[in-house]
């Protein structure tokens, strides 16, 4: 059972979008990270986060993030997260993720970021 | 005083039982939707801490996870069967060396959202208290 529904959109040969939809806790995180594992693989420019309807993420979720900046600083892809609410985003600043991470208001604002590294 | 208990084998999916318990004192003891928040994330860390690091996930041992509420406050106590824990030598999350790693961020993540926070039986059990209003 997973509490997190996550719906991949190629865009283009470039640019991959992965919409979260629910809870990322220590269970769901494990589906978060094959869907971001498979991303990363697909040798995209981009891949954006959609985070709109993600209702909460735990410690475990941020881990799968960040267990890719190396790789993804190594390659070249741009890690964007966007549409993320106020009560999710205070865990982000808690940890200091905030400072390091590229997170923006929304889709249109994550589309405008070139390469521009994960930290 | 009233108080609720529960013990879950240690299976991470599990977490689905806590965070159920979690919905269901909101329905009994008045919580804001903040404090409701911050209790539904140190509760499931610490408890995936116990399952995780604790009960290094094995299944036969099981996490003991007790609410005592007090008047405004309400006590959870978390408590493993696992080796225990030193938490005074915890390394810094946001520290830049620290920053990949896949864990060590659940003790910080709940110090923040926690009134206090203490450990007992050499790291096996954690406290966490929530003040209500």
């Amino acid at each position: 059972m997973s509490l997190i529904e996550i719906t991949v959109i190629v865009e283009s040969k470039d640019l991959i979008i992965l919409k979260l939809k629910g809870d990322i806790d220590a269970s769901s995180s494990i589906r978060l990270d094959k869907e971001l594992e498979a991303a990363v693989l697909g040798a995209y420019n981009r891949i954006l986060i959609d985070c709109t309807h993600l209702d909460y993420i735990s410690s475990a979720g941020l881990g799968v993030f960040m267990s890719y900046i190396h790789e993804l600083e190594e390659k070249k892809i741009t890690l964007i997260l966007f549409g993320i609410a106020e009560k999710v985003f205070e865990i982000f600043s808690i940890l200091g993720l905030s400072e390091i991470m590229n997170i923006v208001k929304d889709k249109q604002e994550a589309l405008n970021l070139k390469y521009i590294g994960n930290n | 005083m009233a108080e609720f208990n529960i013990q879950i084998p240690s299976i991470i999916e599990n977490i689905r039982v806590i965070e159920s318990f979690i919905d269901n004192v909101k329905d009994k003891v008045h919580i804001t939707d903040d404090i409701y928040g911050n209790i539904m994330i140190s509760v499931t860390e610490s408890v995936t801490n116990a399952i995780k690091h604790g009960n290094k996930e094995d299944s036969k041992k099981t996490v003991t996870l007790n609410l005592k509420v007090e008047g405004k406050n309400l006590h959870f106590s978390v408590e493993d069967q696992g080796e225990g824990f030193n938490h005074e030598i915890l390394p810094d999350p946001t520290a830049p060396e620290n920053l990949e790693k896949t864990s060590g961020r659940g003790i910080f993540i709940i110090k923040s959202l926690c009134d206090d926070v203490s450990f007992e039986n050499e790291g096996r059990k954690v406290n966490l208290t929530f003040v209500t209003a």
